[in-house]
């Protein structure tokens, strides 16, 4: 009586292969190597790429980082285009990034409201911890310049 | 013969550039910037834009207090008089009651039949509080106006 070994390679092979009605497995047929259809992947990922290097641009303006102001947040505002911005920041006012002291907002506004079309206005960007004593100026200024459309700006939250 | 065809029959090693672009994803991703930029647009009623009429409308004010309080007017437009007038409480922690506002300032616009309000703060008030009564009033479909804040008790 000779002990044959488990691991001998001529025991290894199941013993109801090549019965299976569903996979019928034969010695005869050759394996298949697995291939990966990366190309469909690259595609998708190269639309991802495109899409999240120029989405902002296309879906609106996003809010710049440099500003390091907490816009207020609102519901059933619009998305901005690229307008005349009045920074508020530090209880300084920038005009068009140039800072301007409260004393010549009218002037300075009355020069920018001049090369205002019909669509464009001011949007004012202040921090929402802001004292709403700090927008007054602006306010205005604004009034006596002539300008009676004004955008404030605020974290858009809408759909 | 053989051999040559082989070689033209090749394959671009396209897992480099998957790599490179799932880099590229996830650079943009952690580096992107999801809020946008919105704007609440209000008509001033000052200024040489505005339209001349003969007759000054009703108008409808919300003033907002510094203690949490709404106060909600509607004033005559032609001798300023008071015609009605409702105080919306504030919530608890002296947190504005807009839910209460909203309600409130509808049923007054419906009464007086205009179209818009004009926000009125206290000097004190939060910016962000103003802009939250304006997104109310935005809310409602109205015209809105925001008048300079005013220092004391608004009345």
């Amino acid at each position: 009586m000779s002990f044959q070994s488990p691991f001998n390679k001529s025991n290894r092979s199941p013993m109801l292969l090549g019965q299976s009605h569903l996979r019928p497995q034969r010695s005869n047929i050759k394996k298949k190597a697995a291939t990966l259809m990366i190309t469909s992947l690259v595609d998708a990922f190269s639309i991802l790429v495109i899409y999240l290097l120029f989405g902002p641009a296309i879906t609106g303006e996003a809010v710049n980082p440099e500003l390091k102001l907490q816009l207020p947040v609102a519901y059933q505002s619009s998305l901005a285009d690229q307008e005349t911005s009045l920074v508020i920041k530090n209880n300084r006012y920038y005009l068009q990034n140039e800072e301007v002291a409260p004393q010549k907002l009218v002037a300075k506004l009355k020069q920018v409201s001049r090369k205002f079309s019909d669509k464009k206005a001011l949007v004012i960007i202040a921090d929402q911890k802001n004292d709403i004593e700090k927008i007054n100026p602006v306010l205005i200024a604004a009034s006596e310049a002539g300008l009676s459309q004004l955008r404030l700006a605020v974290e858009h939250q809408g759909e | 013969m053989n051999t040559k065809a082989k070689d033209l029959d090749f394959e671009v090693n396209l897992l480099p550039v998957l790599s490179v672009l799932s880099i590229c994803i996830c650079f943009l991703l952690t580096t992107a910037i999801w809020s946008r930029m919105g704007y609440i647009g209000i008509n001033q009623a000052i200024g040489d834009q505005m339209p001349s009429s003969s007759k000054n409308p009703d108008s409808v004010f919300m003033k907002v207090k510094t203690n949490g309080q709404l106060l909600l007017q509607w004033k005559s437009g032609e001798d300023s008089s008071l015609l009605s007038e409702s105080t919306v409480q504030p919530a608890a922690g002296h947190q504005f009651n807009w839910s209460k506002a909203k309600s409130e300032i509808a049923k007054l616009v419906a009464k007086s039949k205009t179209s818009t309000v004009i926000v009125m703060p206290e000097i004190g008030v939060n910016y962000g509080e103003t802009i939250r009564a304006l997104d109310v009033l935005k809310g409602l479909s109205l015209q809105i106006g925001l008048a300079p804040a005013i220092k004391g008790d608004l009345k």
